[in-house]
């Protein structure tokens, strides 16, 4: 039997695995080493499924998901990573930030 | 409170104040910093944490005071009790804990002749005790810290008598403050930022919202409430013995962005946790000499934050920053907490790309001084209690 990624409502993100990443500070890098037209097209397509990824997750408790909704959680917090780049700040060169591996996230 | 969009309203409330430029010599002096080792940080409350930090019996933290030249272990006893002790073994003053936080195993042992201390900070056992000259163990527990807790947070003092209370020291803040519910709050996240800043460069630039427009201009955007859209004024300001707060009003004509909105909705906000004691839609406490409390009206629930501004040297400190949320119910309230953490935590990174640009600007000495204006009123405050308390001496 293949294993699944993501639950299978959510199949069609497949592509953007990448983003599925456990961490806040591997987000932050992540974030600063795409270039904005990827980060445009992830965040699009996520967006769109948003809605409908929060009502899927919500069966679950935050601390004990099953490994492929987990997977999909993770993307989730990757599009509220990159989010505000793309609807607010527009370009990350307008961005006078010190740099992410001295910001430390503890969670 | 009702944000007044008029000029010089502070220095009016507040008519004692100075209104005159501020030296930067504490920012950049090195004989400065020396002298604040013992008359700042060994003569009033330091914040060292929160209870929550060591919830259970055998909990503990270590907190590493550079500035005071010690660490400071602080443990939950087996009786429940929270102390606070140097963290140096009694017998030759090794450092005891080298973990940064855990639970206790038993005892606590020291790696160098395995002497062990107990989680009150007595001392237990001694290898080859009877090869000791009258060693009377009871007399060589762990050197106590005056430990005290307020709302949950864990402070001490380094002197052997504290000249106040700290009940005393907060003053106005505890009685802002009490019985505001923190404690329905749970740590969500933690930033730490090593910063080439001396810790009162980094705290001054966090005390005000002048800066707000200007600095974090594309990272801001409409969230707050600005005279003739363009300036930030202040709701309120108190100023305390040591301490102040200010507090503003967030723009009810905010436009959500995307994200933003559908996170909001979907935020079901079953748990709706509110705090009392606040003042306006974010304030700020300054808590002296190194620590900011900040709460904030969240759209489904209250929060609040804490600043701990680290001194390592005249021009290092760490930053460190801590974010308390409701516990989130399901995924989405997560998300919508994790979006408000990191939008705030982009402004943060700006400004801590700043403190190092404005810390190497002053050391310039270009100048002497600073100019402050109206709504810096804190900062100005937050001067005149330190060149009081130097001046103690």
């Amino acid at each position: 039997m293949t294993e699944i990624a993501l639950p299978e409502p959510f199949s069609d993100l497949e592509p953007y695995l990448a983003w599925s990443i456990p961490t806040e500070r591997e987000r932050m890098v992540k974030r600063i080493a795409t270039p904005m037209d990827e980060i445009i097209d992830f965040h699009g397509e996520m967006s769109k499924r948003l809605e409908d990824i929060i009502v899927y997750l919500n069966q679950y408790p935050y601390a004990e998901m099953p490994e492929d909704a987990r997977r999909l959680c993770d993307m989730a917090l990757s599009l509220v990573e990159v989010c505000n780049l793309v609807e607010m700040y527009k370009n990350p060169d307008v961005l006078n930030m010190v740099d992410a591996d001295r910001f430390l996230p503890y969670e | 409170m009702q944000t007044r969009m008029i000029d010089k309203q502070w220095s009016e409330k507040y008519s004692a104040v100075g209104k005159g430029p501020v030296s930067t010599e504490p920012c950049i002096s090195a004989e400065h910093f020396e002298l604040e080792r013992e008359l700042i940080f060994r003569r009033h409350w330091i914040n060292v944490g929160r209870v929550q930090d060591i919830p259970e019996p055998a909990d503990y933290f270590v907190r590493e005071l550079e500035m005071c030249r010690t660490s400071i272990l602080v443990v939950r006893g087996n009786d429940n009790v929270v102390r606070a002790f140097h963290n140096v073994c009694s017998h030759r003053g090794n450092t005891l804990v080298w973990e940064e936080r855990g639970k206790c195993p038993g005892r606590f042992g020291c790696g160098f002749h395995s002497w062990a201390y107990n989680t009150e900070g007595e001392l237990a056992w001694v290898p080859d005790e009877e090869n000791f000259f009258d060693l009377d163990k009871s007399k060589h527990g762990l050197t106590p810290v005056h430990c005290d807790i307020w709302e949950g947070f864990i402070f001490i003092h380094l002197a052997a008598e504290p000249a106040e209370t700290l009940r005393e020291f907060l003053g106005g803040v505890a009685t802002q403050l009490d019985g505001a519910g923190f404690e329905k709050m749970r740590r969500l996240k933690t930033y730490k930022v090593e910063e080439n800043a001396n810790y009162k460069t980094a705290l001054d630039a966090q005390n005000e919202l002048y800066h707000l427009p200007f600095q974090h201009r594309f990272t801001i955007g409409d969230s707050f409430l600005l005279k003739d859209n363009k300036y930030c004024r202040f709701s309120n300001v108190n100023l305390y013995n040591y301490h102040s707060v200010w507090s503003c009003e967030f723009n009810p004509g905010h436009v959500e962005l995307p994200t933003e909105g559908l996170l909001n909705r979907m935020d079901s906000a079953l748990n709706n946790v509110r705090m009392t004691g606040r003042i306006s839609d974010f304030d700020w406490y300054c808590i002296f000499p190194n620590m900011a409390i900040l709460l904030f009206a969240g759209v489904s629930g209250d929060f609040f934050m804490t600043y701990n501004f680290w001194p390592l040297a005249v021009d290092r400190c760490i930053w460190e920053m801590r974010y308390h949320f409701p516990p989130a119910e399901n995924v989405g309230q997560r998300l919508a907490q994790e979006w408000t953490v990191g939008r705030l935590r982009d402004t943060l990174m700006e400004d801590a790309f700043m403190h190092e640009k404005i810390q190497k600007g002053l050391m310039a000495r270009a100048r002497p001084d600073m100019v402050m204006q109206d709504e810096e009123i804190t900062i100005r405050h937050f001067h005149e209690v330190f060149e009081r308390e130097m001046a103690r001496a």
